[in-house]
C-alpha cells in the first residue's frame, strides 16, 4: 500500500507541472485573438483628439482671417495705404509656400539600402528603398501633423538616392507613435528590415528644413481664361 | 485526489505566472502538454497494474516532451507540420491508457470483469 501512495506522490508532481502547461497554453491562446484589437482603440482616440485639435485651430484661424479682413476693409474705407499690412501678408506668405529655411521641433528618419547582397532565393525588391516608401512615408508624416518636410535636404522633391534622410517639422512624438503605429510604416517595412534595411529614427529639438530650390513657375498649368 | 489537486494546484500556478509566452512557442507547449499528458495517464496506468517504475516514468515524462519539442522544431525546419506526428502518437496513447483506466475503475466500482 506504501508503494501505492509514493506512486501518487510522485504522479502529483508531475500534474503540477500539467497544469502549468495547461494554464499556459490557455493564456497564450487567449491573448492570441486580436493582436491589434487592443491598440486600435487608443490609435482612434488619439485620431479624435487630434482633429478635435485641429478643428479648434481653424475656429480660431478664421476668426483672425475675420479680423484681418476687416481691418482691410476699414483702412480701405478711411484711405490708408494697404503697404504695410501687404508686407507683413508676403512675409507669412514666403514662409508658406518654402521660399524661406525654416526650424522647429520635429523628426529626422534615416533610410538606407540593405547592404545585405540578396540570395538567389531571396528578392532584390525586398533589399532597396523606393519611391513608394518614401511617398507612404511622407503622407503619413502628413497625417501626424507635419508642417515642414525635406527629403535629402530638399523641400519635399522627387529625384534623389539613397540614404535617404527625411525630415519634418511638426509634434515630434506624435509623428514616431504615427510611425510606430501597428499596420503603420514601419510595420509596412517589415519585410525590408529583415533583409537589412536600415532605418533610424530621431526626435530632433530643432529640426532646421531648407528652402525650397525648384522653380516656382508652372510649365503646364495655364490661368483658366488665360488664351496662349 | 491527490493528482486532482496536483492539477489544480499546477493552474493555479501557470494563472498567476507574470510573464507570457510568445505566440512562437505555443506549438511547442501544446506538444509538451500532450507529452506530460500522456506520461502522467501512463503512469497511472502502470500504477493501476502495480508496475510503476519511478526511473522509467520520469525519464519518459523529460525524454517524450523533448522528442515533441524536437520533432516540432524540425518540421519547422523543413516545412513539414511533423509536430502532427507527436500529437496523434500521444493523442492515440491517451486514448488507449484513458479506455485502460476507464475499464479499471467500472470494474472496480461493479466489482466484476470486464
Amino acid at each position: 500500500m506504501s508503494k501505492k501512495e509514493n506512486w501518487q506522490k510522485i504522479l502529483a508532481l508531475a500534474c503540477v507541472i500539467l497544469g502549468i502547461l495547461i494554464a499556459l497554453q490557455f493564456r497564450t491562446q487567449k491573448n492570441q485573438g486580436f493582436p491589434l484589437y487592443h491598440n486600435r482603440n487608443d490609435e482612434l482616440i488619439r485620431i479624435i483628439n487630434n482633429l478635435e485639435k485641429e478643428r479648434n485651430q481653424l475656429q480660431f484661424d478664421l476668426k483672425g482671417i475675420r479680423e484681418r479682413l476687416k481691418s482691410y476693409e476699414e483702412n480701405f474705407t478711411q484711405g490708408k495705404s494697404l503697404t504695410k499690412n501687404l508686407k507683413e501678408e508676403i512675409e507669412n506668405l514666403r514662409l508658406q509656400t518654402g521660399l524661406e529655411p525654416l526650424a522647429g521641433p520635429g523628426l529626422v528618419i534615416k533610410l538606407s539600402d540593405s547592404s545585405r547582397k540578396p540570395k538567389i532565393n531571396e528578392d532584390p525588391y525586398f533589399f532597396l528603398i523606393h519611391d513608394m516608401d518614401l511617398q507612404v512615408l511622407v503622407n503619413e508624416l502628413l497625417a501626424g501633423g507635419a508642417e515642414v518636410i525635406s527629403i535629402n535636404e530638399q523641400r519635399i522633391i522627387n529625384r534623389t538616392s539613397p540614404p535617404y534622410e527625411i525630415k519634418a517639422i511638426g509634434p515630434s512624438t506624435n509623428l514616431e507613435a504615427v510611425l510606430r503605429m501597428p499596420g503603420g510604416f514601419l510595420d509596412s517595412l517589415t519585410p525590408y528590415i529583415l533583409n537589412g534595411i536600415k532605418i533610424k529614427i530621431f526626435q530632433t529639438p530643432n529640426t532646421v528644413i531648407p528652402a525650397y530650390k525648384g522653380s516656382l513657375a508652372f510649365r503646364y498649368a495655364k490661368k483658366i481664361g488665360e488664351k496662349k | 485526489m491527490l493528482l486532482i489537486l496536483g492539477v489544480l494546484a499546477g493552474l493555479l500556478i501557470g494563472m498567476i505566472m507574470p510573464f507570457d509566452l510568445p505566440l512562437v512557442y505555443a506549438k511547442y507547449v501544446s506538444c509538451g502538454f500532450l507529452a506530460a499528458l500522456d506520461s502522467v495517464l501512463g503512469a497511472i496506468r502502470a500504477g493501476i497494474e502495480e508496475k510503476f517504475n519511478f526511473l522509467i516514468f520520469v525519464s519518459g515524462f523529460f525524454v517524450n516532451a523533448i522528442l515533441a519539442g524536437f520533432i516540432t522544431f524540425l518540421g519547422d525546419r523543413l516545412g513539414v507540420d511533423l509536430y502532427f506526428v507527436a500529437v496523434i502518437t500521444f493523442g492515440m496513447r491517451i486514448f488507449e491508457n484513458l479506455t485502460f483506466i476507464r475499464l479499471d475503475l467500472l470494474s472496480r466500482f461493479f466489482k466484476k470483469e470486464f
